[in-house]
């Protein structure tokens, strides 16, 4: 199992190496340099510095160099095995050092200050959208398939499938307008993380001068619930399908029988032989979320004004700022190999019968 | 007996887990808390060294005067005044606003967007303003200054001394520089002596000196300013409280330069190295009416929230705070706005008709519907030069035509829905550069056909399309930013305009990047765009023929040999009398060669709650907000 571990942690390397290489150089092609920078606020363009900003930049990030060579820079910026290189840009001695994931050129600041901002809200999200999206779906996943056929299996099935039809922007927009609007019904805010008087607010709900006061926890947990709602709905599908499948097919086996014939209670089949091995291609999936967490999704957050991983993502590209798209990039890789990796050990545990020797 | 995974253990489990996220909660409880109690300690210090400062005065013994205060209220201050004195005027509550997009960063010079200078100008103060309704220039932190203008020969005093100093071996930038080449403008401020910056400290003219030398560091990452500051030759203290700027050759917008010029505090940016400050995100400090609750720790994701500087040297602003948010999708800014969550709304053309027609709306809110000075005009710019050699365009007579194929009026009506003015040239109808005997070419297709007649253009095979002499059709594509639907709209308008005619237009919506490669390659036939402009607008740089070369703004490569006289003698005549009459024949000349067929001037259309009180509509735009007021009665937000 070391073993397997060790090559398959190696391998990642190439993998990396190449995925970084191809978005290198996709955005080295792509038209259009720093100009995406100096958009102005309607589209019309200021009438200057357009030369000075271009010279500026060059000087301060070697951008007038061959690509080939801006290319190996940057790698050798990221390694934690590589060339020192001090603040004048001289190269220093062959050893381990920090990795430094570089600078965003639009913005003049570390990489890493700006994933730093960003990852809070977009794992913050996460982290309330993924545990919903699969209590509920295994929850009726298991139902529909102990009840197959049954009016609740087939109105949970179409349900799920026309809620996964419905197009995100368009779910975001009418909830705003209908559930945050208030000529119809305010139930919940516009958008944003917290309220205008936030900061006012102590941390749990409490009446204050007689009237009750939402408080600052349960202040930003209503604001996440419309995200948090877009995020889920379209995501039951998949899963409670899945799900429903893997135990079907488990459900005519023949050890259930045996367990059946034995005398073993309906629930205790269920839920003791038959979840455990319907998991696993559960377990596959989840690894897979992993990256996605991470990912962001910038629909939403646009709609919902969140500046999350998606949009820091979005504007990095139509800025053209590739520092910052190659490192978000090389990170989100390095994560989808390592949640793979762990995918396939948690594999090896759940199922007995699986092994890499 | 095995010890199975059961139930109780995935509740012991999920009881641990929420004990650990309970403990996160906590966590950020406390760090809540202490950014309070530091808030609080911080203002605790300021208290502590006023009190100080008025203990020591005490001590030392204050004569009371019975005559006038030496320094009155600034001038720049009576339109408050006189606000405050209305009847029902009361200090306190909020104006919340909002921004379409995210602000970057907050540090001055630093930030491009126009969201960051918003706020920047509450927090930073410059030497003069211009008054909102006569556009007089009205002193700020100077109190008087005075203009020695050596314009005069000023060419021919320079040529010499350049000329003897080049003999010498000395580059043209050391020439500038030089300490004792002839200066064209040299303008001395005297700066009032009771300013403070929002921490207390006072500000001398040391501070404006060094902001001047702050910006011109080539280690500050403020290229774009060092660009527009390249005319000043130097920036001297002359006294404690008096500088003098000196610029190197006359420029009509010397004063503009230099009155506009926002002093930024030598002790607090001083203390930071260059890297830190081109780093830093959020280092906002200054002697404005509104200050940053802490001048170092905004990050972006933050809310932008700017107190009132209690320690502000002049007439302090009604309002308690300023709040800007970040509503990037435009349905949820307008229904914030109808919740009452925002107060200021600026809507588009669509936007403003439906809300107009809205009776709960217009009921709560004031809406108005203005041309602002600063806003700037749609055009279509049509390449004379490509790949070396002249286009269809470079014939005057065809782009007359083209522009009178537009129906510019019913362009304004339907795509606009009413809310523009129709352009004839570069010039705001409302300012003082426009010529008033301009009349704008006609919508006349006959007209139009005769003229591309004229110039070789018929219909020579009966397909109804335009061919030249050597049998081509009159071909060409419209490159626009894509992603707008206002362009769209247009771009498709214009089509069917020229289909008529028989020209076929092709659009071509770029993504904003490669937009701008192509138009600084001059790799394009007609692209339509829009320019800002300015209370009085400098078009050197998009007119003159210099202009013309790779990456110029003169993207069209138009020659007129007489333009250019005129502009080189306007942008060096610095009275005003004399240079108006210039720009008025500029744009005639314009509209007689029509490089742009100029589309129009669009308004700036917006909703402000109704709760605030002395809004109006200025020849700047709307009104200042320290000159806006809500009623004790109906302020929203108290505390």
């Amino acid at each position: 199992m070391l073993n397997y571990i060790i090559r398959r942690l190696l391998l990642m390397i190439p993998t990396l190496v190449g995925i970084t290489l191809v978005v290198f150089w996709v955005m080295a092609l792509a038209p259009g340099g720093v100009g995406a920078s100096l958009l102005s606020a309607e589209g019309a363009m200021r009438p200057q510095e357009r030369e000075e900003l271009r010279k500026y930049l060059n000087k301060r990030y070697g951008l007038d160099q061959p690509k080939w060579k801006q290319y190996l820079r940057w790698v050798n910026q990221i390694s934690p095995l590589g060339f020192e290189v001090d603040d004048a840009g001289n190269y220093g001695k062959f050893t381990f050092k920090a990795p430094d994931l570089g600078e965003s050129m639009p913005r003049g600041r570390p990489v890493i200050d700006l994933v730093a901002e960003a990852l809070p809200v977009t794992l913050l999200l996460n982290l309330l959208t993924v545990p919903i999206i699969y209590a509920i779906a295994v929850t009726t996943g298991i139902y529909a398939a102990r009840h197959r056929g049954t009016a609740l299996d087939v109105s949970t099935g179409v349900l799920f499938i026309s809620l996964w039809s419905l197009p995100v922007m368009w779910v975001g927009v009418m909830l705003i307008g209908f559930f945050a609007n208030r000529d119809i019904i305010q139930l919940f805010p516009t958008g944003g993380l917290h309220s205008t008087m936030a900061d006012q607010m102590t941390f749990l709900p409490r009446f204050v001068n007689g009237t009750w006061e939402r408080g600052w926890l349960l202040d930003t947990l209503w604001h996440l619930a419309l995200p948090v709602i877009c995020l889920t709905y379209g995501g039951f599908a998949f899963l409670s399908k899945l799900m429903r499948a893997a135990m079907l097919e488990n459900l005519a086996a023949d050890f259930v029988r045996t367990a059946r014939a034995k005398g073993v209670g309906e629930r205790a089949v269920l839920f003791r032989h038959v979840l455990r091995n319907s998991i696993l291609p559960l377990i596959t999936v989840a690894a897979g979320l992993l990256p996605g967490l991470l990912g962001g999704s910038i629909i939403i957050e646009q709609i919902f004004s969140l500046n999350g991983m998606g949009r820091l993502m979005i504007d990095a590209i139509n800025q053209r700022d590739r520092e910052l798209v190659l490192s978000i990039t090389f990170v989100i890789s390095l994560i989808s190999l390592l949640s793979l990796l762990l995918s396939d050990i948690l594999y090896a545990v759940a199922d007995p019968r699986v092994s890499y020797e | 007996m095995e010890n199975r995974f059961g139930v109780k253990d995935f509740f012991l489990f999920l009881l641990l887990g929420g004990l650990i996220v309970l403990v996160i909660l906590a966590m950020f409880q406390f760090d809540r808390q202490w950014d309070h109690v530091r808030a609080i300690s911080n203002e605790l210090a300021e208290q502590k060294r006023t009190l100080r400062d008025i203990r020591d005065l005490l001590e030392r013994g204050i004569t009371v005067s019975t005559t006038q205060p030496t320094e009155q209220v600034a001038p720049a201050f009576e339109r408050i005044a006189a606000a405050r004195r209305m009847p029902d005027f009361a200090m306190g509550d909020r104006v919340v606003d909002a921004f379409g997009g995210g602000v970057a960063r907050l540090t001055p010079l630093l930030s491009g967007d126009a969201a960051a200078s918003v706020v920047q100008d509450y927090v930073l103060e410059s030497l003069c303003t211009r008054d909102p309704d006569t556009l007089e220039w009205k002193g700020l932190l100077a109190t008087d200054w005075t203009v020695t203008d050596n314009t005069q020969g000023f060419d021919e005093k320079y040529e010499a001394f350049a000329a003897a100093k080049r003999a010498e071996g000395l580059s043209d930038e050391e020439i500038a520089h030089h300490p004792d080449a002839p200066r064209s403008i040299i303008i001395d401020f005297k700066l009032r002596r009771d300013v403070r910056f929002s921490d207390g400290v006072p500000m001398t003219a040391d501070d404006v000196v060094f902001t001047y030398n702050f910006i011109m560091n080539e280690q500050i990452a403020a290229p774009r300013h060092r660009a527009y500051l390249r005319r000043i030759a130097s920036v001297e203290k002359t006294g404690p409280y008096a500088v003098r700027f000196t610029f190197i050759e006359p420029y009509f917008e010397a004063f503009e330069l230099a009155a506009s010029f926002q002093v930024m505090p030598a002790h607090f940016y001083g203390s930071f190295t260059p890297e830190e400050f081109n780093q830093s995100v959020g280092y906002l400090l200054g002697s404005g009416p509104y200050r940053m609750p802490n001048p170092t720790s905004w990050k972006p994701g933050m809310l932008i929230e700017l107190r009132r500087n209690e320690e502000y040297w002049g007439v302090a602003p009604p309002f308690e705070r300023l709040v800007f948010r970040e509503i990037t999708n435009d349905t949820a800014r307008l229904t914030a706005f109808r919740n009452g969550d925002i107060d200021i709304f600026g809507a588009s053309p669509q936007q403003y008709q439906e809300m107009v027609k809205d009776s709960v709306l217009v009921a709560r809110s004031h809406h108005f519907e203005y041309q602002n000075p600063v806003g700037g005009y749609r055009y279509i710019a049509w390449n004379q030069h490509r790949n070396g050699k002249p286009t269809a365009f470079a014939d005057k007579r065809v782009r007359q035509a083209l522009t009178m194929l537009i129906d510019r009026d019913r362009l304004v009506d339907e795509i606009m829905l009413g809310y523009a003015v129709k352009a004839t040239g570069p010039f705001n109808p409302a300012g003082q550069q426009h010529n008033p005997d301009v009349q704008p070419w006609p919508y006349d297709i006959e007209r139009a056909r005769a003229l591309l007649a004229e110039a070789g253009f018929v219909d020579r095979n009966g397909d109804g399309i335009l061919e030249d002499a050597s049998g081509r059709r009159f071909t060409f594509s419209l490159t626009y930013p894509s992603g707008n639907p206002n362009y769209e709209a247009m771009v498709l308008a214009i089509k069917d305009a020229y289909a008529r005619a028989g020209i076929v237009v092709q659009p071509d919506p770029l993504e904003w990047s490669i937009f701008t490669t192509r138009i600084e390659n001059k790799d394009f036939d007609a692209i339509t765009l829009g320019w800002t402009s300015g209370i009085e607008t400098d078009i050197f740089q998009m007119f003159h023929s210099t202009q013309a070369m790779a990456g110029g703004d003169n993207f069209v490569s138009y020659r007129n040999e007489e333009l250019d006289r005129l502009i080189e003698l306007a942008r060096k005549t610095i009275d005003p009398a004399k240079r108006l009459p210039l720009w008025q024949q500029c744009h005639a000349i314009l509209h007689e060669d029509q490089p742009y067929t100029f589309l129009f001037f669009p308004k700036s259309l917006v909703f402000i709650d109704k709760r605030f009180k002395n809004v109006k509509v200025t020849r700047l735009g709307m009104n200042p907000r320290a000159e806006w007021y809500v009623p004790a009665a109906e302020q929203r937000y108290t505390q």
